[in-house]
């Protein structure tokens, strides 16, 4: 088998590479050895944020009270479980169609590299490229000594799948997927504590951004202890004991019933047979990548998590898009903005530079910012806690936005906008936001950094 | 040792009947197999042998109305030979198995979790709501041991109050019931306004002691039977002298929920007709007399009720989910009043069946009946009911449907009746028969045409009886 483009797995990135590359007029094969949508669609976006979705409800219900409501839900897992499931095939099955309906070759099986032009295929068959786009994705790290194979040790995937909340869950790892998890299972009212090796919760994040969700799960009654790190775990009776030590070397144990490791995600390279493509690895085993995505070999290119930092589904699918024009032989889109975000409760999203970052850059930047306490859309929501912040540059020009509170994954959107565009703080002031809604809140805070806010105190 | 074998979560409700014991004291029995049949008036379980050994001896007998409490003894297995405890020694090994399984507090470290009351496998299989395993964990309450209220069991804020003030621990209940305002759900005030119930009568166990819907049912079908746990104020019995009181159970509760399910829902329209029974009692003593065929007034009756069921599909037929279901067969169910209650047993196939086979049938299921030895067989499948009331010196009775049929025949008392002819004044035995309809599916001319159809074959048998 032949083709002008091979894309070896069909997570986001992946199947956006190889959508693109047919669109663009390329002859593309799409092999993947387990589920279409990779893990964001299996087992990570989509799944835990239908999770949060379901729980989000239980946890306004039961708080429905302060607006006079009364209710006590009871949750069956399993039944949120099997919905979650069915959004999951919904979709699985929409991108397998929507890459047949594009002319992409589906592939069902694990492809090795035979030299810089060859794949084998485990089936037995070879599929000759003239060009390839390596999406092979990551997975879960484990910690030494907490093998995903023994059954109270869970890993995200494994957590997502649970039919019962365990009446303990100790989560290992304040990260967005630590924080996240303990979110939702504190919702379904298991006990949960989270230990934290570093001093602080998520830490690409500073820490204005982050104490409005440390104070949110720790009403959910979640127990985060930092600067411990999870060294073993023995079973006593019905008890999983988990041992931590501190950097001074003071031990504590918790005793819980499940376990669940949550210390960020590793690239899933073994087996590729990288060397014969000449393609090379970083020390941590991330794909070397230039801006086009394009590797240490000519014809190959890397795009989503197994090409490194960002590790996001929507910077993965760029990237596809990048790498499949610029095989196309077009010229590539350029991201000036990548959003992150976190789906705790509050959210927390963030594009471009923040102040800190603005300054390293020689900037001297414009900051405004507008809490949700001011907000009457936030108030009505319950939801009136965070800010909306924008940095811009001395002309006027949006360089990045930070948001902690409701919705933030939504309208960090119009920031992403004004940061790709260069779109001015002046513009943002002027552009008309429907009242009462929580997206007037950037412009309040345009208004703000050009210290003419009309609902909050101008410095 | 011995091993007891005791009523596990079952889900079902209060009271139930152990319908069959599956096997025999003395009989090899191995773990999981199922030695005995509960079922409450929902649904039945099985109840498994908890090890191998042999069935040494039952605590309740096959028939036995028992109250369907968790961990209650039923059996004990055991080796060969070896000795049976009694009921009372084994509530105290129970009680002794319950102080000694107490938790003991956690002191391993500062940092150790202290010991929710959730630890171990049974916990994390118990139903609960997020909120009660909250409250569980803070006041040390072990959820394996509550009982639960809420959907599909699950144990609610609330039931575990009520299970800390049994227990005689301190209850911060925030559930008390405000006397000056009733709490209820918006759907459970929709139902009480369209029901015609007050609220402040029916006993809220939703959040904050609230009124639920189901309240609203329960208390309605309660109050359908006349025997309500929560009466209107003004029927309390509260300053009078109780002499006696009987919580409905079992089957009893059974045909409460039926009748009054089916008393909410069909709109009720009764029809009455008297009509001549002295041509069908002539055929009757002809039958004995000249064929030799022993058949009561009410055989012949059923019979020319099938006849009419034949001829008018729409009577014979089920009203469910908004669709009239006409029906092929024709099975005539006839009410026993029987030791445990009204009683419905079924005669299948009225129609195929010659007049001493359907005499045959009924007085063979009315005896079992009265025996109280039918089977649950014989209540399914009917698609028309008849009642006879005459029994009771009645001359007519607004029958309540026996859901999901759409129809239901009283026969009365058999009186005489004066009747007009060539001017003068005679008497002859009638009957008058009522015929309530669901009148969702029929209207009063189809009530008019059944009973017109009636008093046609019961005035004139030989229209349908060629033998006579």
């Amino acid at each position: 088998m032949e083709t002008e483009l091979l894309v070896v797995g069909g997570g986001p990135a992946g199947y956006t590479a190889a959508i693109r590359g047919a669109q663009r007029g390329l002859d593309v094969a799409l092999v993947e050895d387990g589920l279409i949508g990779g893990t964001c669609l299996n087992h990570g976006c989509i799944p835990s944020k239908a999770l949060l979705s379901g729980t989000g409800t239980v946890h306004e219900m039961e708080t429905a009270s302060e607006m006079g409501i009364y209710v006590e839900p009871y949750v069956d897992l399993g039944e949120m479980v099997a919905w979650k499931d069915g959004v999951v095939d919904r979709l699985t099955d929409g991108v397998a169609a929507l890459c047949r309906q594009n002319g992409v070759e589906l592939v069902d099986g694990f492809a090795r590299f035979v030299d810089e032009r060859t794949v084998a295929v485990d089936d037995g068959r070879e599929i000759e490229f003239e060009n390839a786009v390596l999406a092979t994705g990551s997975r879960p790290i484990t910690l030494p000594g907490f093998g995903f194979d023994a059954d109270p040790i869970w890993d995200s995937r494994r957590a997502l799948a649970a039919e019962r909340a365990p009446p303990r869950l100790l989560v290992v790892g304040a990260g967005y997927i630590g924080m996240e998890l303990s979110t939702i299972f504190a919702r379904l009212g298991s006990d949960v504590t989270v230990v934290e090796m570093l001093e602080e919760p998520l830490p690409q994040y500073e820490s204005d951004l982050t104490d409005p969700v440390l104070e949110s799960v720790a009403e959910l009654g979640v127990d985060i202890n930092f600067g411990e790190a999870a060294t073993n775990w023995h079973e006593d009776g019905r008890d999983v004991v988990v041992t931590t030590e501190t950097e001074d070397g003071e031990e504590s144990t918790y005793s819980v019933d499940e376990v669940l490791v949550a210390v960020g995600r590793e690239p899933v390279t073994a087996g590729l047979n990288l060397g014969a493509a000449a393609v090379e690895t970083d020390d941590r085993g991330f794909v070397e990548t230039d801006e086009h995505g394009r590797t240490t070999a000519e014809n190959v290119f890397a795009v989503g998590d197994v090409a490194g930092e960002p590790m996001l589904a929507h910077a993965g699918m760029h990237e596809g898009i990048v790498a499949a024009e610029t095989v196309a032989g077009e010229d590539p889109p350029e991201a000036r903005a990548v959003p992150a975000v976190v789906f705790t409760a509050p959210e927390i999203a963030t594009v471009g530079l923040n102040p800190d970052e603005a300054r390293a850059e020689g900037i001297d930047p414009l900051v405004g910012e507008f809490p949700f306490s001011a907000s009457g859309r936030a108030m009505t929501t319950r939801e009136a806690t965070g800010f909306v912040r924008l940095v811009a540059a001395g002309d006027g020009r949006v360089v990045g936005g930070q948001i902690v509170g409701p919705e933030a994954s939504e309208l960090i959107a119009e920031i992403g906008l004004a940061v790709q565009e260069g779109v001015t703080l002046e513009a943002v002031a002027e552009t008309i936001h429907t009242h009462p809604t929580l997206s007037e809140a950037t412009m309040e805070a345009a208004e703000h950094a050009l210290g003419r806010a009309i609902h909050t105190a101008n410095r | 040792m011995v091993d007891v074998i005791r009523i596990p979560k079952l889900g079902l409700s209060d009271y139930g009947e152990l319908v069959s014991w599956e096997v025999d004291i003395g009989d090899t029995v191995s773990k999981e197999q199922v030695v005995a049949v509960l079922e409450s008036e929902k649904a039945s379980a099985d109840i498994e042998s908890t090890s191998d050994g042999v069935l040494l001896e039952t605590y309740v007998e096959t028939g036995e109305e028992v109250a369907i409490e968790v961990g209650k003894p039923l059996a004990v297995v055991g080796e060969e030979g070896e000795s049976v405890p009694s009921l009372d020694e084994l509530d105290e090994t129970a009680e002794e198995d319950d102080a000694q399984s107490k938790p003991e507090s956690e002191t391993e470290t500062a940092a150790t979790q202290s010991d929710d009351g959730q630890s171990g496998a049974s916990a994390s299989d118990v139903k609960a709501t997020p909120r009660a395993k909250r409250r569980a964990r803070e006041v040390e309450v072990d959820l394996a041991a509550v009982d639960g209220t809420g959907p599909q069991g699950a144990i609610t804020e609330d039931d575990i109050e009520r299970h800390r003030s049994e227990n005689g621990q301190d209850s911060g209940s925030t559930t008390e019931r405000s006397d000056e305002e009733v709490k209820a759900t918006p759907r459970a005030k929709r139902r009480a306004t369209e029901d015609g119930v007050e609220l402040a009568n029916v006993k809220g166990s939703g959040p904050e002691g609230a009124v639920t819907e189901d309240d609203v049912e329960a208390y309605l079908e309660s109050a359908a039977e006349g025997e309500s746990e929560a009466e209107p104020a003004s029927a309390s019995s509260g300053d009078l002298t109780v002499t006696e009181s009987h919580e409905l159970s079992g089957i009893r509760k059974t045909i409460a929920d039926r009748l009054s399910q089916s008393a909410r829902e069909k709109p009720h329209v009764m029809g009455t007709r008297e009509v001549s029974i002295e041509q069908l009692e002539r055929v009757r003593d002809r039958l004995r007399t000249n064929h030799d065929v022993d058949v009561s007034l009410n055989d012949l009756l059923l019979h020319l009720v099938g006849r009419v069921l034949d001829d008018l599909p729409e009577f014979n037929a089920h009203f469910e989910d908004g669709t009239h279901k006409f029906i092929d067969e024709i099975n005539v169910g006839y009410a026993v009043d029987g030791s445990r209650g009204l009683v419905v047993p079924v005669i299948p196939d009225v129609l195929e069946r010659s007049l001493s086979e359907l005499s045959e049938m009924r007085r063979s299921l009315v005896q079992r009946v009265i025996d109280d030895e039918f089977e649950p067989a014989d209540l399914q499948g009917g698609t028309f009911t008849v009642t006879n009331v005459g029994v009771f010196e009645m001359d007519v009775s607004y029958s309540i449907i026996n859901p999901p049929e759409v129809a239901i025949l009283a026969i009365g008392r058999r009186k005489h009746a004066p009747v007009e002819r060539n001017g003068e004044v005679d008497f002859e035995k009638v009957i008058t028969f009522s015929l309530t309809i669901d009148h969702r599916a029929l209207d009063g001319a189809d009530s008019g045409a059944f009973l017109d159809q009636l008093a046609e074959y019961v005035e004139h048998p030989g229209v349908v009886l060629d033998a006579v």
